[in-house]
């Protein structure tokens, strides 16, 4: 199993205490351990993708003390969406502070079908916000956000943060999280970097020594230290002890800091030790007479182990989540009461026998090693890999469903599902009554066909009028029907397979394949006017943001397999879909891969002959092989790219089809190119002007209007490319125009023009689209006019932008 | 549960757990759903336009254009603005985040700028000379841009900004 591990921050901070150490020994382990292999990754924003770190280096480096840091990342880049299915993303790193929040990352990740394992350390900036910096606490919230939604297990260090979490998912009335409770590990310097006791700070011996209590660990308002300077002054320091704290200055700490450092003790009974090395830390645990732990919360108190682990006595605020990690060995005082603390110490002070045997008592702590915690964290990260609910291996689809209401479409299409699926059996043709009887008379192929008429599948329901209200709706009622399969192949009359294909086409290695062909986040649709299929799919993604679900678009026009028994229950959940109009494939294959994360694998789409026309959309993924064809007829007419073709099958049509299949693909590849042009273009564009480029039309302060647009263009010859246009939304509600027309064109510089006029009517509820221009040959000088015109109100804005074209 | 609600849910048991101590959130919900929803290169400017509030556009601006949230040298020098008309601020707003080194170092792609200055025309398209191209303010930023960051740093020193 892939285990991809974000590291940035461990890659990018100069230090490596709390969190930070446990990451790097936990890494470092899990590297070792051959039953994972784990990408490391940092996340680069110039780049708003990965980078992977170059495993052996990153050993050298943290656990050999070889190399440098820097020459561990690669240049190698990962897009968020290349992290494949079943993988497992597992954050360990303390990531609420990236750029990269996880309410961006997690649902892409989770649209793949990757699985989410996440290390929580405390839930601190939540339960008691005043102890972090507010940009912590939103960050965190925000990072916490996301892992409640999307997290497929939480590994906590302490039972007590397990509790917290439950708390907050039980008052946010959510389901609670699949959680585990890993304990950290505290073997010193066991992730191989010896330190000796050469490397002890010479100064600190000079103070470490008398009697002395200890505490670790960055100086911040929850931490407590206030109570031990407290305590230092209401007796401590006249009995002759004195306090150390080891560690950095952190957040909030100015009044704290300045106090200490201005105390009359300073230097005499308190001291302060800034940024120790390992080996001065392990020398100061243990020489110290106690270890000072006076926290107001904390997510596991590494410190209290690692005075044990070196037989030196823990006294320490007497909160649930200390009990937990310290138990009997450690004594406890009121956080909040230093004389309390006080006494503590005075009682291990004034009896030297029970301070001995306490001391002697400790020797019975079995110290968790980070051996055990690597191993433990990655059983757990592997469980959510486990028992994973399937597709049988004894699945056999045998039946194909389509809905027609052409004979003649569906009589062309038959020879090729004939002679290209031997698997496939028997079709159910849900159609109109009167087809019925043409296509028995007509179809003499190794099909049994079976019919649903329209008559039996609505008994008198009336047909809804929208084209996608249609389509969803009559394929609720046909799959209650008993008479399709609980598993099938769901088609259009036109959908043909190019050569023999078998099951594994639609079923692999225990997973429904999906075929995707957008992000319905990203879909624009016909620019200007949606189509009845842009509003199916805006439906579609208001559907299933709206209930936590993934968002990709599978209205790939393509067959894909259905299992009917997941279909009816998303229809049960949601029976209010049935007649909204929303799209079929993106519903069943989002709520599928949601509910049921081990049976769906998404792949991009195999359609050729989708889209119809370069012009229709632009590409999200690029097909890399084409098994179907979303047959087009317009596509075979005289100048288009399929002229000479046959449309009929016919023996050998396996030939034929793979030059179509190239011929497409070249098609695709002009288009590919001509967004690499305006790709280039847009980075250039940037880097001149820190803007990408875009035009809007904009309502000025006094009323009129205008256009912004780049200062040039640069576009690849007769291509189609889209260029972003916003109309700003005051044109309506300010200017009350309700009729905007958008002319554009291009022109020689000298004015002359060198394509046509294209106007289009702008649609109200979609002012923000892609319009696809049709660029001039190359070799010209070239500008682009644009033309608002606000019809209804006279007024008139335009503009000419200088453009390459190449 | 959508993610907009589990977000929303968390700021209101964080800011309850705030109060119990006597604090409260100096972010504004608006401002920190926002930040849930950011993209971490991206900007759109004409969608951040739509905010009406001139303190939430100003924590806005600050989570998207720089990634951190508005400090207090921040709110101390655009507060006395805040009373002025919303597209006004705005404007201001939007070309200063974009003019400063931060905005530059965190490399972040605004688009859809309907605050741009880069070359806005209006009127009929007969009166747009055909030599459409850079103007005065580009040419200038072009050349500021060029200069070694000592030179920046003594003009805006010059010019009184504080950096």
């Amino acid at each position: 199993m892939k285990i991809y591990i974000d590291l940035t921050n461990l890659m990018t901070v100069d230090f490596v205490t709390g969190i930070q150490r446990v990451v790097r020994e936990i890494t470092v382990r899990m590297l070792r351990d051959s039953r994972a292999e784990l990408v490391l990754l940092k996340y680069s924003f110039p780049k708003n993708a990965f980078q992977i770190l170059d495993n052996r280096r990153f050993l050298e480096y943290f656990s050999e003390n070889k190399g440098e840091r820097d020459s561990i990342a690669t240049s190698e880049i990962i897009q968020y969406t290349e992290i494949p299915t079943g993988s497992v993303f597992f954050d360990i790193d303390s990531v609420w502070n990236s750029r990269l929040k996880r309410s961006y990352l997690f649902p892409i990740l989770k649209q793949r079908g990757v699985k989410i394992v996440t290390q929580l350390y405390d839930l601190i900036p939540i339960t008691h916000p005043q102890f972090s910096h507010e940009n912590t606490a939103i960050n965190f919230m925000i990072y916490v956000g996301a892992n409640l939604k999307y997290a497929d297990l939480i590994i906590s260090n302490a039972q007590a943060t397990v509790n917290a979490l439950n708390d907050l998912t039980d008052k946010m009335g959510m389901e609670r999280k699949k959680t585990i409770v890993v304990p950290l590990g505290c073997d010193f310097k066991s992730s191989g970097k010896a330190s000796s006791e050469d490397d002890v700070d010479p100064e600190v011996t000079k103070i470490a020594n008398g009697k002395y209590i200890l505490m670790v660990g960055t100086i911040e308002p929850r931490k407590n230290h206030s109570l031990v300077i407290d305590a230092l002054e209401k007796g401590l320091a006249e009995k002759g002890i004195k306090a150390i704290f080891a560690g950095r200055i952190g957040w909030n700490v100015d009044a704290l800091e300045k106090r200490m450092r201005e105390h009359e003790l300073f230097g005499k009974s308190l001291f302060f030790v800034e940024k120790p090395n390992d080996a001065t830390v392990d020398y100061l645990y243990k020489h110290a007479f106690a270890v000072a732990f006076p926290t107001f919360n904390e997510g596991f108190g590494l410190p209290v182990i690692e005075a044990f682990e070196r037989g030196t006595p823990v006294i320490a605020s007497d909160i649930a989540v200390v009990h937990e990690v310290a138990g009997d060995f450690a004594d406890y005082f009121d956080p909040n009461d230093s004389a309390d603390l006080v006494k503590c110490v005075e009682k291990l002070v004034s009896d030297p026998a029970e301070y001995e045997k306490k001391k002697a008592h400790l020797k019975d702590f079995v110290p968790y090693t980070w051996d055990e915690s690597a191993v433990d964290m990655l059983n757990a990260v592997l469980t959510v890999g486990e028992n994973p609910v399937t597709v049988p291996d004894s699945l056999k689809i045998k039946q194909i469903v389509v809905l027609t209401a052409r004979n003649d479409d569906i009589l062309a299409t038959l020879p090729f599902i004939d002679n290209f699926m031997p698997f496939i059996t028997e079709m159910v043709v849900c159609c109109p009554d009167d087809n019925v009887a043409e296509l028995k008379e007509k179809y003499n192929g190794r099909l049994e066909l079976k019919f649903l008429t329209d008559s039996e599948v609505l008994a008198g329901n009336p047909l809804p009028k929208d084209h996608s209200t249609r389509n969803f709706f009559l394929r609720c009622l046909i799959f209650a029907n008993p008479v399709i399969d609980d598993v099938f192949i769901m088609t259009d009359d036109d959908y043909r397979p190019l050569h023999t294909i078998g099951q594994d086409v639609f079923v692999k290695d225990g997973r429904y394949l999906g075929y995707y062909c957008y992000d319905l986040n990203e879909w624009q649709g016909t620019y200007g006017n949606p189509t009845s299929f842009d509003n199916c799919m805006r439906k579609s993604r208001e559907f299933l943001s709206a209930n936590g679900y993934p968002t990709m678009m599978y209205s790939s026009h393509q067959m894909q397999a259905i299992d009917k028994r997941i279909f009816n229950e998303m229809i049960e959940k949601y029976p209010e879909i049935k007649t909204q109009g929303v799209c079929e494939w993106c519903t069943y294959f989002n709520y599928g891969l949601a509910e049921y994360p081990d049976m769906f694998k998404p792949v991009p789409y195999v359609s050729m002959g989708w889209p119809g026309a370069r012009s229709d959309w632009d590409l999200y993924v690029q097909p890399t092989e084409f098994i179907f064809e979303n047959h087009y007829s317009v596509l075979y007419e005289k100048g288009k790219v399929f002229e000479g073709f046959s449309e009929e099958y016919f023996d050998g049509i396996e030939t034929e089809n793979l030059k179509k299949a190239m011929l497409f693909s070249r098609e695709l590849q002009k288009q590919a190119e001509g967004n690499n042009v305006y790709r280039a273009y847009c980075e250039d564009y940037w880097l001149q002007y820190r803007e990408i480029p875009s035009f809007v039309a904009i309502c000025g302060a006094d009323g009129n209007l205008a256009i912004s647009s780049p200062v040039y263009f640069q576009l690849k010859s007769l291509c189609w490319t889209r260029i972003p246009i916003t109309i700003d939304g005051k044109i309506i509600s300010e200017i009350g125009s309700q009729k905007i027309l958008l002319s554009y064109w291009f022109s020689s510089e000298a004015g002359i023009p060198l394509t046509p006029t294209a106007n289009i009517r702008i649609d109200n509820s979609n002012l923000r689209f892609m319009l696809p221009v049709k660029t001039p040959p190359s070799g010209e000088r070239a500008l682009f006019n644009l033309k608002i015109t606000l019809e209804d109100k006279d007024k008139v804005a335009s503009i000419a932008v200088k453009s390459n074209i190449v | 549960m959508t993610d907009a609600k589990i977000y929303s849910d968390i700021f209101d048991i964080v800011s309850e757990n705030y109060k119990k101590t006597g604090g409260s959130f100096g972010v504004s919900k608006t401002a920190y759903l926002h930040l849930a929803a950011d993209n971490p290169s991206d900007v759109d400017v004409y969608e951040l336009s739509k905010e009406n509030d001139n303190r939430v556009f100003l924590e806005k601006c600050y989570m998207s254009f720089l990634k951190r949230l508005a400090d207090e040298r921040a709110f101390e020098s655009w507060t006395p603005r805040f009373e002025l008309p919303k597209s006004e601020y705005q404007r201001l707003l939007v070309i200063t985040m974009i003019g400063s080194a931060e905005y530059d170092r965190a490399q972040i792609r605004a688009y859809n700028n309907i605050y741009s200055q880069k070359n806005v025309y209006g009127g009929k398209l007969e009166t747009i000379s055909a030599t459409t191209g850079m103007t005065m303010p580009d040419k200038l930023l072009k050349l500021y841009r060029k200069q070694p960051e000592f030179l920046k740093k003594i003009e805006r020193k010059i010019a009184g900004i504080k950096n």
